[in-house]
């Protein structure tokens, strides 16, 4: 009996933010049926994974940095300077599969820069991000004077509004793939394991061997890599870059990955659930601006989800003490 | 002795069931140093911080100028006269001396502090121990010596009774314990009762008036120093030779030499260790907490560079790259757990698996090989968990332990260095921790062996290294002759 | 134990709903397609409740400034008189595309009838303007006007009424050209950099002005008034020969004035905002702005109503309407307030 509680508590952690989630549905579906308005059609489930899928995928990055017991704040800066340094390279004729490496390598070199000062410089991850915040939104601005680009090719808008079998929307696809790429990565690999290990207990980590800080370099490139290719997919899905897209960008993600379960504290979580993170804030906000709600209630309502999913998520934490 | 200052007895206290304190006593008369001595682990700081409120006492009475006194916080037992200055100073750098004495205790009207009447007060402090600099000097500006004159000059503004010193000279110069000497003298004649801990044979008889010595958690007796001698001391420390069977070790093989340390250095900490560890043997470090022993350990497997010398592992030159080395074999158990050894937050399996990734991944992890993996140990060593999946921080000290080895027994290890394996940890289990030091014995490895505990290093090993100060004083056969007080002669008074 | 029991079960009737609600809406949707009888009960509904009542959805740039939330007023007001149902959403303070492009999609998902549609940029929102287009829903373009290249690329022709910034900066310089001396020595407190009306004003404020003003200093403070606060110190620490003020919204004048006041060159200073915004009125009233342009964002949201209703009744909607600008001074103030009670 003892045993088959311990298996249920466990299981539960991971249940409350799928209860979460499935709670929230059926309320905007209650209540968007007696509205008489449209919620639940396959379409807005397209839609509000479509909405969530930037910030799903930054959220990647975000996760890693986190349970590595550190924080990002560079993402949203490095989506938009992604998309000025993506759109600048499209302009100029490069082929669009090109420009996505180019800009990914980009993104990778933000992120290892990033790391390398965590890990070696020994810089807090707060302050070194922010910096890197500063400076990639500087350079956003730098690189086109500050002006927007438009007028890019209608194949660049196919990469996020293609549909597969003319159904579901290619984005909703890229969302799924990254993250079971990256499931596979935390829970049955090398590398996962060692990332989960120098966030639970650094000193433990490095005395059975892992290569602490080169794990830390490497989960930093992947944020900035996450962050590339969010950066792309906002180009595509706006076929516009504006070097001021892309702010606030990472309190969503990280916001997501809390939601999700992910400690901040480091060590813990699975990154599978931020995923779910990022899909309850777009339900969120998709359900209530379905239901015309005021802007104003849209962030009152958000801020609150946000910080009673943290407040469930420890409600074992408390009971134990 | 109804004049005592202080009088603690039959106190009592334990950690996770393990007694450490069983009735231990303490009489302290008023104006007299009275020194606390006995092997790490003999209780003697738990019974201080019993003093300072730091812990609560599970039995027993305390009892100032015969007034017993209930369980206590710190703070109050500062407000009833009781200072510790501990070895890691309790002082805040970045404030200057003068705030540093009284803080928590600020001048001034309402919320306003009052600085000028706070450094002239302080001034008097200052004087009274010699403390020759401004008031205004942050605290991280001074010597080791200067902030141990500010700790004791915060107690006396703090109208202290009874003040514990602990090993006050372990980190300051002759000539700087000299002038403290001088100041504590000044303070027996205010008739302050002073609790001294020191493992320096020589100055606890140039100091001390009186001597109780402590030993497993138990009260051995309360001397005159003026009466004994060092080795009266030292075997009262050691107690009665307990009955132990030393282990026949036929597997020692002297030819082939699998470790070779040459002079190796790290910073000021260690100086010119030698030392040759066979297959098949269990070398001992015994010494003293703080003699290096720890620092030795993390040198060889490369969790701290070494600033000279050479380790070579059968023959060849080991860098000083900790996963390199852990590759060729040659693994480090903390004696750490909770802060080097084990993830809490992670279960029985992750930790288990975490070093031996490479070994499992191919290139995917499966979790079934895992479980499996994990499950086995989990049986062979008997750690007694839940499940695989059971987080490690609720497990035992014991079986903690276990979680540690295990991880290092998948990893097939040539040469274990166990630092403290049995701390903490219940006579059932050490059992079966030696009896897993000696399966690797028989299956060829080697072994050295880190302890405080005299008994187990006299028990296990083949060969003990005595450290003293960051140096060997001597490497020493483990013959019927050799006895604990002979090991504990040279951790604390070296070869002379 | 019991209450893991709950959850679980719990847990399970959320997950089998869910499921079955898309299962429900999904038949819904094939039934659309294959024109069956789900289809016109739908129909029915519709009618039945609305009494043909349409929805038009206002996707405002943002809604936490007074310019913005009249302009939305203006549409609502207009929207209830004619027994319209109106929605209105807009992105959070970060006034961005990707924010307006979600509110569209939804809005589409929901089927409203018709959009107004004031965008966070002007070349920003071609992924929304072909959903709109893919849906068959009409879109009129307030405020801000999306630029030509935008329409061409995605095929649309829409309407549009707003003002033009430039004209209105104009008007403000020819004030000033008639009624300060040549050489007036001029600060100017630009908008972000890179956004078009920002571009506009600034540009439409010295061709009206002409030789009547020298420009001594230009700062971006960004439209907001800490940012104007500071700008404006520096500028006259720099330059205390300063005489004129152009702050290109409201927000940044009413930092200057600030600090200006703070060095006590009250009397020597003078300000000239952008916007007519209600503190700016007060402002210009006792005489601390010298003038304000007006737009008239109410009327902008007024006529969006008011054409799309055309649009509904298969009419066509007027192409280009300019709502038009005013210099308010002193002399005007009182009666430009009357006219903005009206939308409050």
């Amino acid at each position: 009996m003892e045993i088959v509680k311990k298996k249920i508590d466990g299981k539960l952690s991971t249940l409350t933010i799928y209860l979460g989630l499935g709670v929230i549905f059926l309320v905007f579906a209650l209540t968007c049926k007696i509205l008489g308005k449209n919620f639940l059609t396959l379409n807005n489930l397209f839609n509000i994974i479509t909405q969530a899928s930037i910030i799903s995928i930054l959220a990647i990055g975000a996760s890693l940095v986190i349970v590595t017991g550190g924080i990002d704040l560079s993402v949203g800066s490095i989506v938009g300077f992604i998309g000025i340094f993506g759109g600048l390279l499209i302009k100029a004729e490069l082929p669009l599969f090109l420009a996505g490496i180019l800009c990914i390598l980009a993104g990778a070199l933000f992120g290892f820069a990033n790391g390398m000062l965590v890990s070696y410089g020994k810089v807090p991850p707060f302050i070194v991000t922010l910096g890197a915040m500063q400076v990639a939104r500087g350079l956003a601005l730098l690189i086109n004077r500050g002006q927007p680009i438009s007028g890019f090719p209608k194949s660049l808008g196919m990469v996020m509004s293609f549909k597969v079998f003319g159904l579901i929307p290619v984005s909703v696809l890229y969302v799924f793939v990254f993250y079971a790429i990256i499931v596979v990565i935390m829970g049955y690999t090398k590398f996962g394991r060692h990332i989960y290990s120098v966030g639970g207990n650094i000193n433990a980590a490095r005395l059975s061997g892992v290569n602490v800080k080169k794990i830390i370099v490497m989960v930093y490139v992947l944020s900035g890599i996450f962050a590339a290719i969010g950066g792309i997919m906002l180009l595509a899905r706006l076929t516009y870059a504006d070097p001021n897209a892309g702010a606030g960008y990472e309190m969503n993600a990280i916001a997501s990955a809390v939601i999700g379960g992910i400690s901040l504290s480091g060590g813990k979580g699975k990154i599978g659930n931020t995923l779910v993170g990022a899909i309850i804030l777009s339900t969120l906000t998709c359900g209530l601006q379905i239901m015309n709600v005021p802007t104003y209630y849209q962030t009152i309502v958000t801020g609150i989800v946000i910080v009673s999913a943290v407040f469930a998520d420890k409600k074992k934490e408390r009971q134990s003490e | 002795m109804s004049d005592c200052i202080l009088r603690m007895s039959n106190i009592n206290k334990s950690f996770f069931g393990v007694p450490v304190l069983k009735e231990a006593r303490l009489e302290v008369l008023p104006g007299e140093v009275h020194v606390l001595l006995g092997e790490n682990g003999a209780g003697k700081s738990t019974l201080i911080k019993i003093l300072s409120g730091a812990y609560t006492r599970e039995g027993g009475l305390i009892e100032i100028n015969g007034q017993a006194i209930p369980a206590i916080s710190p703070k109050e037992a500062l407000n009833i006269g009781i200072s510790v200055i501990y070895q890691e100073f309790n002082l805040i750098p970045d404030l200057p001396v003068y705030e540093n004495i009284f803080v928590g205790k600020e001048f001034g009207k309402g919320i306003f502090v009052d600085h000028k009447q706070a450094m002239e007060k302080a001034e008097v402090f200052m004087k009274k121990v010699g403390l020759n600099v401004s008031p205004k000097t942050l605290v991280k500006d001074l010597s080791v010596a200067q902030k141990q004159l500010v700790e004791i000059a915060k107690a006396i503004s703090n109208h202290v009774k009874i003040l514990v010193l602990d090993e006050p000279t372990a980190a300051i110069t002759e000539k700087e314990s000299d002038m403290l000497f001088e100041i504590i003298k000044e303070l027996q004649k205010e008739k302050i009762g002073i609790i001294y801990i020191s493992h320096r044979m020589k100055e606890l008889f140039e100091i001390g008036d009186r001597c109780t010595v402590m030993r497993d958690g138990e009260y051995v007796g309360t001397v005159n120093l003026s009466e004994t001698s060092e080795d009266e001391l030292t075997k009262m420390m050691v107690g009665r030779t307990v009955n132990f069977e030393k282990n026949i070790n036929n597997l020692k093989d002297n030819d082939q030499v699998v470790l070779e340390v040459n002079q190796l250095q790290y910073r000021n900490y260690l100086k010119d260790i030698s030392f040759q560890l066979h297959k098949g043997e269990i070398l001992g470090f015994a010494g003293l907490v703080g003699a290096g022993r720890t620092e030795v350990a993390k040198c060889v497997v490369g969790a701290l560079k070494k600033t000279g010398g050479s380790v070579k592992y059968k023959n060849t030159e080991l860098s000083s790259s900790l996963p390199e080395n852990i590759r060729k074999g040659i693994v480090y158990l903390s004696e750490d757990r909770k802060e080097e050894g084990l993830v809490l937050s992670h279960s029985v399996m992750d930790n288990i698996v975490l070093p031996n990734l490479s070994k499992l991944a191919k290139p995917f992890l499966r979790k079934k090989e895992m479980v499996c993996c994990a499950n086995n140990y989990i049986q062979t060593l008997r750690i007694k968990t839940h499940s695989h999946l059971t987080e490690v921080q609720n497990l035992s000290g014991g079986n903690q332990q276990k979680v540690v080895i295990a991880k290092w027994l998948y990893s097939e290890a040539d040469i274990c260095i166990f630092d403290e394996p049995t701390r903490g940890i219940d006579v059932g289990a050490r059992e079966e921790i030696y009896n897993i030091m000696k399966d690797l014995i028989e299956q060829g490895k080697s072994i050295i062996m880190i302890s405080s505990d005299l008994v187990e290093i006299l028990k296990m090993c083949d060969r003990v290294a005595v450290m003293r100060e960051g140096m060997i004083e001597t490497i020493l056969e483990n013959n019927a002759d050799l006895t604990q007080e002979i090991i504990l002669k040279y951790a604390m008074q070296g070869g002379e | 134990m019991k209450k893991k029991m709950i959850a679980w079960i719990m847990s399970i009737v959320v997950v089998m709903l869910a499921i079955g609600g898309c299962t429900e809406t999904k038949t819904e949707t094939n039934g659309k397609n294959s024109k069956t009888e789900v289809k016109e009960n739908k129909a029915e509904i519709k009618e039945n409740k609305t009494d043909d009542q349409k929805t038009i959805g206002f996707v405002g740039m943002t809604l936490n400034n007074e310019y913005h939330i009249t302009l939305a007023n203006g549409a609502k007001v207009e929207a209830q008189a004619n027994g319209l149902k109106i929605e209105i959403q807009a992105g959070d303070q970060h006034a961005s595309a990707d924010a307006q492009l979600g509110i569209i999609e939804n809005m589409i998902a929901n089927k409203v009838d018709g959009i107004l549609l004031v965008p966070s940029s002007s070349d920003g929102l071609e992924s929304a303007l072909t959903k709109c287009k893919e849906a068959g829903i009409p879109i009129i373009n307030l405020d801000t006007k999306l630029t030509d290249s935008s329409l061409k690329n995605v095929g649309m022709d829409i309407p549009f009424y707003g003002t033009n910034n430039f004209e209105g900066a104009r008007l403000a310089g020819e004030y000033v050209s008639k009624n300060f001396n040549k050489g007036t020595k001029t600060a100017i407190l630009k908008g972000i950099e890179g956004q078009t009306n920002a571009a506009e004003r600034y540009n439409g404020f010295i061709k009206g002005a002409g030789d009547a003003i020298e420009v001594i200093a230009e700062q971006t403070a960004n439209w907001e008034v800490d940012q104007g606060y500071t700008a404006a110190q520096n500028i006259i620490s720099a330059n205390p020969e300063v005489e004129l003020f152009f702050c290109c919204n409201d927000n940044m004048g009413i930092g200057a004035l600030r600090a200006i006041k703070e060095a006590s060159l009250q009397d020597k200073i003078k300000i000239i905002g952008f916007d007519a915004v209600s503190e700016a009125l007060n402002l210009v009233e006792n005489g601390e702005f010298l003038a304000t342009v007006a737009q008239y964002p109410a009327e902008m949201g007024k006529l969006g109503v008011q054409n799309m209703i055309k649009v509904f009744q298969g009419e066509k909607a007027e192409n280009y309407i300019d709502t038009g600008t005013k210099v308010i001074t002193k002399d005007d103030v009182k009666e430009f307030k009357e006219y903005l009670k009206t939308f409050e």
